[in-house]
């Protein structure tokens, strides 16, 4: 833990303060580790996690799409320059689980985070996209999916 | 076996410096207080409760906390880490500017996904919450003591367990691959930098240099505990660190540099020699920068020799 010298021995230290030493240490070493291999993620505890699986030229994700009374479609983007609304996109997969209920009041807030009127608007599909990359690294679409449908 | 958990617990327990506690402590507040005056936390009160996920310690909070209440939070946060800052009530104020911090942050990051950008100043902050805080200044020298030791040993170890274990799941999840296959071009080709997309094309395009780039991070990551065990290699350890995360930056687009200011605030004091001061807190009250203290002299009485951080 820390380089030493040849000094004389300090002195020991009290009984109290090596047990609140240990705790904390050893407590809170202990606490992360065993979160990080049981893949614990009760912020701030977390398995760390960071870019840990491999990458491919291949890659999936989630979609929301705004479909007019016309049939026009237009994706839905949530406002980039508000950074706590716009990571709410991480959401998107639990809309398929919710409520109806909730599903309606989901849709009505991203569409409100995209600046989007729900008057103009008769359905929100959720949708998988799948893209694949050229040998020059750039994002073509593959293939979408249609995985659940709202009426806002 | 026995005799290096021997070894780790005779260091984590030796003498340590009061100021250079005073010091960590000092700079991991300033961190704090920089992150809390540099967001807009009023943002939160726009995210409608069916929105808000529960991820964190903090789920339990009503959602959305009204704008006033996270105002109230951020400027008590600012003006407890002003008090650490100035000696005035340093237990006290850290203990408050950390609060407000880990509020503010949990609920920045309730959107679906853990954010672990202030995931390391947390658990660091939390250690030097739990730990002692040396008697003010002004009392004259404090004696090195036990008391003032671990707690910055404690911060290092975290820091050293969580890039650990950033460096040991890629490997569980992925293994060699991490490194050895594609994957580091085709997270830079999925990344959004600042730079713009050419940036990042031309350096992801290059052979052989986003596999040398995993590697250097992998290793980095994976041998954090050995660098912050040895007080030599401290201050190189967070000069790689803030050369690794604003790669990431530059590359991706991911703002990291709350651990970087953390490892900083953390392994520079510690890695400097005996008696050299990063900040003189014991003696004055506006910091300055990289001064040798004589505590001899300033006391009229020697300073004992024991084993120092």
């Amino acid at each position: 833990m820390d380089d030493t010298a040849t000094v004389p021995e300090a002195p020991r230290p009290d009984r109290r303060a090596r047990v609140r030493a240990r705790v904390v240490t050893y407590g809170l070493v202990g606490v992360l580790v065993v979160g990080a291999l049981a893949k614990v993620e009760v912020w701030p505890l977390t398995s760390f996690h960071l870019f840990s699986a491999v990458r491919t030229g291949t890659s999936v994700g989630l979609e929301l799409v705004a479909v007019a009374d016309d049939g026009s479609r237009a994706p839905v983007v949530l406002d980039p320059a508000h950074p706590v609304l716009v990571t709410t996109a991480h959401e998107f997969g639990d809309l398929p689980g919710a409520t109806p209920a909730d599903q309606r009041r989901m849709v009505a807030a991203w569409l409100d985070a995209a600046h989007v009127d729900p008057a103009d608007v008769s359905a929100v599909r959720l949708e998988r996209v799948h893209r694949l990359a050229d040998p020059d690294g750039v994002w073509h679409e593959d293939a979408r999916e249609l995985v659940t449908e709202v009426r806002p | 076996m026995s005799a290096i958990v021997r070894g780790v617990d005779r260091a984590l327990l030796a003498a340590g410096e009061a100021s250079r506690l005073v010091e960590v402590r000092t700079l991991v507040a300033l961190v704090i207080g920089l992150r809390l005056a540099t967001r807009d936390w009023t943002l939160v009160a726009d995210r409608p409760a069916v929105l808000t996920s529960n991820l964190t310690v903090m789920s339990w909070l009503p959602a959305p906390l009204p704008a006033s209440v996270l105002v109230a939070l951020q400027v008590a946060g600012l003006a407890a880490v002003a008090l650490v800052v100035a000696g005035r009530a340093p237990r006290a104020g850290f203990v408050v500017a950390w609060s407000a911090y880990l509020v503010l942050t949990a609920l920045w990051g309730s959107s679906g996904k853990v954010m672990h950008n202030d995931v390391l100043t947390v658990l660091v902050g939390l250690v030097l919450v739990l730990g002692p805080v040396p008697p003010r200044r002004g009392t004259g020298r404090v004696p090195d003591d036990a008391r003032w030791g671990w707690p910055p040993r404690a911060a290092l170890a975290v820091i050293a367990v969580v890039y650990l274990f950033c460096g040991v799941q890629k490997l569980r999840v992925s293994g060699i691959s991490w490194v050895t296959s594609d994957n580091m071009r085709w997270v830079m080709l999925q990344g959004t930098s600042p730079f713009g997309d050419g940036f990042t094309h031309a350096v992801a395009n290059l052979p052989l240099l986003p596999s040398l780039l995993a590697a250097g991070a992998l290793l980095l990551e994976l041998s954090a505990p050995v660098w912050l065990a040895v007080r030599v290699a401290r201050i190189p350890f967070a000069v790689s660190v803030a050369v690794m995360h604003t790669s990431i930056w530059a590359f991706l687009g991911l703002d990291y540099s709350a651990w970087v200011l953390t490892v900083a605030a953390v392994a520079v004091p510690l890695g400097l020699p005996r008696g050299l001061r990063l900040l003189d807190v014991r003696a004055r009250h506006v910091p300055t920068i990289l001064g040798i203290s004589h505590p001899a002299r300033r006391t009229g009485t020697p300073a004992p020799t024991t084993v120092g951080v």
